[in-house]
């Protein structure tokens, strides 16, 4: 259900990079839900700088396993890059790995969640909180 | 009798003893040895001369006069032989034996000059066949002096014939000791005439024996050495003619103030002159010896130089090649030696390798095993120019003179190292044709026993080289064989990381898909459910996060196995995790109607590092199954510190259904699973597993204790605490 969300939040732009076709499709119907219209998608990591450097998005949900560019890689070029380095991220992966995770807050993301394991109630509620956080 | 025939006989022997004297003194290079037996042929040949001369006298005077003449040259011969034996026997060295051959020269001379008088010899015997002096006083004394010293010198050849070793020694001594023990035994018999015993004058053929036998042997066996004529025949030339020059003088200067009186006393002058130049030939002599040497013959004294600084810088190189260079140079430049070559048998080789050859078109491979074979068999020098005496077969003979000549070497000498002969060094003539002398052969022989030990050190140090150098070389293979393992190694695990987080990525993406949907439509997204689309709805969701958890248990004992696991240890505090495991599961106890509580230890438990996120999710599995498989009362957590052992004590204390101790054996094990009334759906068999390995990884134990089914359990597991 969608929640009461500040009218900042609502008109945050979100970029959603990820390989799944009907993830995707989710993902992007949850966050219109929940008030949020401006949806951006990638599938490949190339794809997403492109699309960041037209408009530059409030909140990124990265997957970790991308086609072609990993994405890892893309996390060390966004945040190598002045422009883009203070983006928020929340990683959206299904990796349990430690090693993973150490990793990429290493790499400086905001969050991170095991898709598999959370339900999409908890996805939206961690949005809210980083854009929140991150637009005040 | 036919003295006039059988006066012939004397004579013939005399022209020939007198021309293999020459022969032998302008053959061979001209040594005091040389030189000795020159003057014994002359003794020998006037004796001769003499008795030839003896028999055709028909006047007693003459006959005297000859006879005198032959005892001329006689009184010489205990000198000569005496001279001639100590220089053969190499005992020139010894004072008292050059001292008894200087002895013996001054009684030569002694008697020589009595031997004019009539103490000597005097008056005539008169036998069928001709006639003898007499024998006076002074010859008494003259035999006992002649008899003394052929006595010593034929001792002296005995000996060192029975010591001789080596078969071209032994062979010249056998053969000088042949020739003078038959002339002393048969020729003294010559003075029986003179003390009225009338045996026939044969003994003087045993002068001719005499000198046969030693010219073979001095031919064949290396007796005297070959030297160029032309080089030292200067030096002779000149003192012949010094000496021979005196005694013209002397008898010009007779024959002026004593005139023409007696032919027959100008004869003895003659003799007398002979007699003195040969007396004044061995200082003038060695006084053109020591002149030459300084001048013609210093390549000589060079050769000896050289090599003894050879000999001297061996022992500094260890270089092979250097070692083998320096001694061809040495004999190069010394002897003129231009055919050279080094074979040699590698220490614990078998094969005869070639270490140079000079030149390169030096055709030795074929020949080189026969070559050695007969330097081993013969263990000493192989000489071309003594082929003849060498103890072989003849068809063994013929094969080493067919090598040599083929090959174009002319000695070979061996290399030895702990009295076995490992190599050889070849030899080809010396560039002006002369064969080598006794000289050459010693100091080449000397050189060569000190190549045997430098060239052995050189095959040692260049195998000791070529060790390291192969074990270079084979470290540096094993090492690229090792990176190579290893780049392939890095690879397979890498190969192994990629395929592990592939499936865990593609397993669980679909299941997120489902999990999401199902629980959208649990919520109402898709319009409102009945209650029996929301059961279904709930099963399917429920469904989900089972399968969910099932992945993630596989994928954990992929990484298990696959040996992915990391430990992180961090400093950490132990009551904080049993607090947050227990805070987490005690909403789901409660619900099912059991308790959950925390024990605390006495003792605080301190901060130590160990892998928190591991050691949650064992402590979380184990209370979990707890709960499962408890149907009333409760789950106890406890910890404490142990610091004897320096471990951490984690527990878990159930009311649950305990188990038996076969059970026991199989708990921690993949896949097993307590049969209980209430299955566990949710069961994957590989919970206890994981945990087990996840605690192990960490350097810690554990276990289970049961008292028996139906009567609880409590799970127990250690962690170690280290100083660092």
């Amino acid at each position: 259900m969608a929640q009461e969300l500040e009218e900042k939040i609502k008109k945050a732009k979100v970029l959603v990079i990820e390989d799944d076709e009907m993830l995707v499709k989710f993902l992007k119907d949850e966050l219109q839900e929940a008030g949020i219209s401006s949806v951006e998608t990638a599938v490949y990591g190339k794809e997403a700088l492109e699309k960041i450097k037209k408009k530059k998005p409030d909140l990124i949900l990265l997957d970790l396993i991308l086609p072609r560019m990993d994405g890892f890689e893309f996390l060390e070029i966004i945040r190598n890059n002045e422009k883009t380095k203070d983006i928020p991220i929340i990683i959206m992966t299904n990796l349990t790995h430690g090693e993973d995770k150490r990793k990429a807050f290493q790499l400086g993301v905001d969050d991170y969640l095991v898709k598999s394991e959370c339900d999409p109630e908890e996805i939206i509620e961690r949005v809210v909180r980083v854009l929140r956080k991150h637009l005040n | 009798m036919n003295t006039y025939l059988i006066s012939l006989i004397p004579l013939i022997s005399a022209l020939f003893v007198f021309a293999l004297g020459i022969i032998v003194f302008f053959r061979k290079k001209v040594t005091t040895l040389n030189l000795i037996f020159f003057f014994i042929t002359i003794a020998v040949g006037n004796w001769l001369f003499g008795t030839f001369k003896m028999f055709r006298s028909t006047a007693g005077e003459s006959a005297i006069f000859w006879d005198r003449f032959i005892y001329g040259s006689v009184v010489f011969i205990p000198a000569l032989f005496y001279h001639f034996g100590v220089v053969f026997t190499q005992k020139i060295r010894e004072k008292l034996q050059r001292s008894c051959v200087v002895l013996g020269y001054l009684l030569s001379i002694f008697f020589l000059i009595l031997s004019r008088t009539d103490y000597f010899v005097s008056g005539l015997f008169r036998y069928k066949w001709g006639v003898h002096t007499k024998a006076r006083l002074f010859h008494h004394v003259f035999l006992i002096y002649f008899s003394i010293y052929l006595i010593l010198f034929i001792i002296n050849l005995y000996r060192y014939y029975k010591k001789s070793a080596g078969p071209i020694k032994k062979n010249q001594s056998y053969y000088i000791f042949l020739a003078f023990f038959i002339l002393i035994l048969i020729g003294p018999l010559g003075y029986l005439p003179a003390y009225e015993i009338p045996i026939l004058p044969f003994p003087f053929l045993s002068g001719l024996f005499f000198v046969t036998i030693l010219a073979y042997a001095i031919t064949r066996y290396r007796l005297f050495d070959i030297r160029v004529v032309v080089r030292r025949g200067t030096v002779y030339g000149l003192s012949l003619g010094v000496a021979g020059g005196l005694g013209v003088l002397l008898v010009w200067l007779v024959s002026r103030y004593l005139g023409e009186k007696i032919t027959g006393l100008l004869l003895l002058v003659d003799s007398v002159a002979i007699l003195l130049s040969i007396s004044v030939f061995f200082p003038i002599k060695s006084f053109f010896e020591k002149l030459a040497n300084k001048y013609l013959f210093a390549s000589l004294y060079d050769t000896r130089r050289k090599i003894e600084e050879l000999t001297q810088a061996l022992p500094k190189i260890f270089y092979l090649d250097d070692i083998v260079n320096l001694i061809y140079k040495t004999i190069n430049e010394t002897l003129h030696i231009e055919r050279f070559g080094v074979i040699v048998k590698e220490p614990g080789e078998e094969n005869l390798i070639v270490l140079k050859k000079k030149p390169d078109s030096l055709v030795i491979s074929p020949f080189k095993e026969s070559l050695f074979y007969f330097l081993k068999k013969l263990k000493q020098t192989i000489l071309l120019q003594e082929i003849e005496i060498i103890l072989l077969s003849p068809e063994e003979k013929e094969k080493l003179k067919k090598i040599l000549s083929k090959s174009k070497i002319s000695m070979v000498l061996y290399l030895v190292s702990k009295g076995e002969i490992y190599g050889m060094i070849l030899l080809g003539e010396k560039a002006s044709g002369d064969a080598f002398t006794v000289q050459d052969i010693r100091l080449l022989e000397n050189l060569a026993l000190q190549a045997s030990i430098s060239i052995e050190n050189g095959l040692l140090f260049r195998k000791t080289q070529r060790f390291a150098e192969e074990l270079k070389i084979k470290v540096a293979q094993a090492t690229k064989d090792l990176r190579a393992a290893n780049a392939e190694l890095k690879r397979l695990d890498q190969a192994k990381s990629e395929f592990l987080r592939i499936v865990s990525h593609q397993l669980r993406t679909p299941m997120t898909i489902l999990r999401w949907y199902a629980k959208a439509l649990l919520r109402g997204d898709y319009g409102k459910l009945n209650k029996k689309q929301l059961e279904v709805a709930n099963d399917i969701y429920q469904a989900t996060l089972r399968q969910i958890k099932l992945i993630g248990s596989f994928l954990d004992v992929a990484h298990i196995e696959a040996g992915k696991i990391t430990v992180r240890k961090e400093k950490g505090n132990i009551e904080e995790l049993v607090n947050d495991v227990v805070s987490e599961l005690k909403v789901l106890a409660e619900k099912m109607g059991i308790y959950l509580k925390v024990e605390k230890p006495k003792k605080e438990v301190p901060e130590f590092y160990f892998d928190y996120e591991k050691t949650r999710e064992v402590l979380r599995n184990i209370v979990d199954n707890a709960i499962k498989y408890i149907e009333k009362g409760g789950a106890t957590v406890g910890f404490k510190y142990d610091e004897k052992k320096k471990e951490v004590l984690v527990y878990v204390k159930d009311t649950g259904i305990g188990f038996s101790p076969e059970e026991k054996k199989k708990l921690f094990m993949k896949f097993s699973r307590l049969r209980n009334n209430k299955v566990n759906p949710w069961g994957s068999g590989l919970g206890l597993y994981i945990c087990k390995r996840l605690i192990e990884v960490q350097g810690g134990k554990i276990w289970a204790e049961s008292p028996g089914k139906g009567k609880g359990s409590t799970f127990y597991f250690t962690l170690p605490v280290k100083d660092n």
